[in-house]
């Protein structure tokens, strides 16, 4: 298997997680600090990866803003429904791009460095 | 450092978000807000709210449902609700028969109170013994009027409060909005429970000289005194004019409650407070502060809870 996010080929470079407490600080004039917890934001998913083809880019573009979720898919398998919170392209200069996967692909196709960050769904 | 985990169970309302309890002396009870990822409550189903922390929390409203609202794309629900006696200020009495209104005579007060709440099915009615009676020799006629209206009416005439408390009971009660003789505070809140404090006096709300006017029988009854922070032969009057008074000692009775309870200055500290599910609007709680020198009883004026990702904060008006 290869990196895809609702199918659509993606080339991950960097990956990370994250999850985070929701805790109010109250500051009493007594001195001391009171916390206190609300509860916690789920897992938060930021991935770079090189995205090669405009078609490809339209394809991972329309995830933005539909309320549904998509699968998220590593090479060791299925990470999760995802939502897209925020996506990022900058187009990379490049002369040729050959890819052992894209054997059709043509050597002048775009090539773009995409940071996404994906809320898990549930 | 104390550190708590929020804590928030809601009749049908899953996953709380935020929620808002106000409620003032004076009015008719508490209102509150509640924001939610998902509700199985409709219009008009009873709502109770018991919030705090996992370690200590109780029940802070009972009410009904008046407005539930849906927000997208936020997939936010909102819920308004209102303390039971919201009943009573939407019931209008009006009688089928305009020759046959509702009437009462020769009546406590409390009584009196209770059969109009029964006007709107409020059964569940608490109250002290006014030993006040109502429209002694002349019948009170009720119509063409918001029931609570009225009741309000006849609390004030005697300066007593209606509300309906936290656990949904309608109560009658002589309390004034200050602390009282046989007062006694419920719990203590110190500098450790204290986010920023207030203190102000004013006269804004002193009266010094109480008028009646009562029923068709021309009576009619003064209460005033000097005050020593207005100049001397200065009043500032407020006058009570009612048809249920049809005796003079009873319009002198109305007048001297009031002139107690409105002739006097107003202290109040304006508190934000950490959290406490413990204490209600009308009670009485003991304040320590030491940069004010403070340490004495209060009545809780006002007070709104405010629990939320912000954490869980009071905001009140303490009055002596």
């Amino acid at each position: 298997m290869s990196w895809t996010l609702n199918g659509t080929r993606i080339y991950a470079q960097d990956f990370g997680t994250g999850s985070k407490s929701i805790i109010a600080r109250l500051q009493t004039i007594g001195g001391g600090t009171t916390l206190h917890t609300f509860g916690y934001e789920s897992e938060i998913v930021k991935i770079s990866a090189f995205v090669v083809t405009d078609a490809d880019k339209t394809a991972l573009e329309a995830l933005i803003g539909t309320g549904l979720s998509y699968a998220l898919v590593s090479p060791e398998g299925s990470l999760g429904n995802f939502c897209v919170s925020t996506m990022d392209f900058k187009r990379q200069l490049t002369n040729c791009i050959v890819l052992y996967d894209r054997p059709g692909l043509d050597p002048e196709s775009p090539f773009y460095l995409m940071d996404v960050e994906l809320f898990i769904d549930g | 450092m104390a550190n708590e985990i929020l804590y928030a169970d809601i009749t049908g309302v899953t996953a709380p978000i935020s929620v808002s309890v106000a409620d003032t002396h004076g009015q008719a009870g508490a209102t509150a807000s509640i924001s939610a990822e998902s509700t199985t409550l409709t219009i008009g189903d009873t709502v109770e709210i018991d919030l705090g922390y996992n370690s200590d929390h109780d029940v802070i409203f009972t009410g009904y449902v008046k407005i539930v609202e849906e927000k997208v794309p936020e997939d936010v629900v909102t819920i308004v609700a209102q303390g039971q006696l919201g009943r009573a200020v939407d019931y209008f009495i009006a009688s089928t028969d305009p020759n046959q209104p509702f009437t009462r005579q020769n009546i406590a007060a409390e009584d009196f109170v209770e059969d109009l709440l029964a006007l709107a099915g409020l059964t569940n009615y608490a109250s002290d013994v006014s030993n006040f009676i109502y429209a002694v020799s002349i019948p009170a006629t009720v119509n063409l009027i918001g029931a609570y209206d009225y009741i309000k009416s006849l609390a004030d005439i005697i300066a007593w409060s209606v509300y309906s408390d936290e656990n949904g009971i309608i109560q009658f009660r002589d309390r004034k909005p200050y602390v009282m003789g046989s007062d006694t505070s419920s719990l203590t809140i110190d500098n450790d429970g204290t986010l920023s404090i207030t203190r102000s006096v004013s006269d804004v709300d002193l009266r010094n000289r109480v008028v009646v006017y009562g029923g068709p029988n021309g009576v009619y009854a003064e209460a005033s005194v000097a005050s020593p922070y207005l100049p001397a032969g200065y009043f500032k009057s407020v006058v009570v004019a009612t048809e249920v008074l049809d005796r003079q000692n009873y319009a002198q009775l109305a007048a001297d409650y009031n002139l107690e309870k409105l002739n006097r200055l107003t202290t109040s500290l304006s508190m934000e407070l950490v959290g406490n599910s413990n204490v209600a609007c009308r009670d009485v709680i003991t304040i320590q502060n030491t940069e004010l020198s403070i340490n004495s009883d209060w009545y809780v004026y006002s007070l709104e809870h405010n629990w939320g990702r912000d954490g869980y904060r009071m905001n009140a008006e303490l009055r002596q």
